[in-house]
């Protein structure tokens, strides 16, 4: 690989991750200088240009550990919910702490959705108790947006619902997009959108205002490598501020990166 | 070309010694690897040095200067910080102890090392 197109590679790579313009500059000048006075090959000197940007990611911005030390801001036991004949969840419980991102993992049909659906109260458990502390942000595995709205108007729809001005929210909406590497100011109609970007907005729907617990059903479905980093980023930004997060994903990396995982659906009955 | 692979201490060893290459006034990178070749720790390369910089900047110790190069886009200089300082003076004494005695493990010498030898063989 040439030096030229390292570059190139280690600038894209920084970006993507959204480190800002001018760090960017700085960086990239100085391994030039680097390269130049000592003729030598990038690719033998710093590898493999996003595992380096990667670590200079790390060095720029550490990524806050989230631990599960808070108080429980969501508590439901006993859940059961059944359809047509069929249980899908049975006997159910899932405890959410502050600074806790719980993970919600199981093979297709063992009830994922079905559970965040009943905790957002969307379509509620047969039977069972749910406790919340405090409010609630939910993205859907799929809709829960409004095809023929740009995403800044839904940026200040949900943000106002959670008492934002639409000025705060349309920065907030903003800086979470940008957080995720998207720059959302000036996008078009979020029908218009690809799906991995459409997944951004459903979770910045849900993230805008901070709600006290977020639930997420398959949150990165569509993200490419940098976008699934960042989102685990922010995602643990969120939580060590005192909330809690459920995640359901049949990702595998969801299990890295979350603090409690919780599998459903071996004991599901037909 | 190829650089030659760095002895597996340097890890350790590197930020002290960046600090120590320091104390005797700014450099920018490229100079501080030549440096620390021409001193016989080893070709380091890019790669572990400029995450070492940044590490020791984002502890505080050393401040970045950009400063106009001939003719080209700059160079980012380093310096050490009051806290520079005091960590190296500080690195320098925990190195000394540390040095002395892996010394004596390699060679042998275990009348040196703490309580403990082998062959029933305890200093006290």
């Amino acid at each position: 690989m040439r030096n030229e197109s390292w570059i190139r590679s280690f600038d894209d790579a920084l970006h993507a991750q959204g480190l800002a313009a001018p760090d960017r500059a700085e960086l990239v000048v100085e391994i030039e200088g680097f390269l130049d006075e000592g003729a030598t090959m990038a690719l033998d000197h710093f590898g493999a240009p996003d595992v380096y940007a990667a670590s200079i990611i790390e060095l720029h911005h550490p990524t806050r550990r989230p631990s599960p030390d808070g108080p429980a801001l969501l508590a439901a036991t006993g859940l059961h919910k059944g359809f047509r004949g069929r249980t899908v969840l049975d006997d159910v419980a899932v405890q959410a702490r502050a600074g806790e991102i719980v993970a919600v993992i199981g093979a297709n049909g063992s009830g994922k959705s079905t559970l965040l659906r009943a905790l957002a109260d969307i379509d509620p458990a047969d039977r069972g108790s749910i406790a919340i502390a405090g409010s609630i942000g939910y993205a859907p595995q799929s809709g829960g947006l409004d095809e023929r709205l740009t995403p800044v108007e839904h940026f200040e729809l949900f943000g106002g619902t959670r008492g934002l001005s639409r000025a705060a929210a349309r920065a907030e909406g903003l800086r979470l997009a940008h957080d995720l590497a998207w720059e959302a100011d000036g996008a078009p109609l979020a029908g218009e959108l690809s799906g991995g970007t459409r997944r951004k907005l459903a979770v910045i729907t849900a993230l805008i205002g901070g709600p006290d617990v977020v639930l997420l059903d398959e949150p990165c479905q569509g993200f490419d490598g940098a976008s699934n980093r960042c989102f685990w980023d922010v995602l643990s930004d969120w939580v060590v501020d005192g909330r809690a997060a459920v995640v359901a994903s049949h990702l595998p990396d969801v299990v890295h990166r979350a603090t409690t995982v919780l599998e459903i659906g071996e004991v599901a009955v037909r | 070309m190829t650089t030659t692979e760095p002895a597996p201490w340097l890890r350790g060893v590197l930020e002290p010694c960046l600090l120590g290459l320091l104390a005797d006034g700014e450099a920018y990178g490229y100079e501080l690897s030549t440096r620390l070749e021409e001193a016989g720790i080893g070709t380091v390369p890019g790669g572990s040095l400029y995450p070492a910089l940044l590490r020791l900047e984002k502890r505080g110790l050393l401040t970045p200067q950009w400063r106009a190069g001939d003719g080209g886009p700059g160079r980012k200089y380093y310096a050490l910080t009051a806290e520079g300082r005091r960590s190296l003076a500080h690195q320098r004494v925990a190195w000394a102890e540390f040095a002395s005695a892996v010394t004596a493990v390699l060679t042998g010498d275990r009348r040196a090392v703490t309580p403990g030898g082998v062959d029933g063989e305890v200093a006290r």
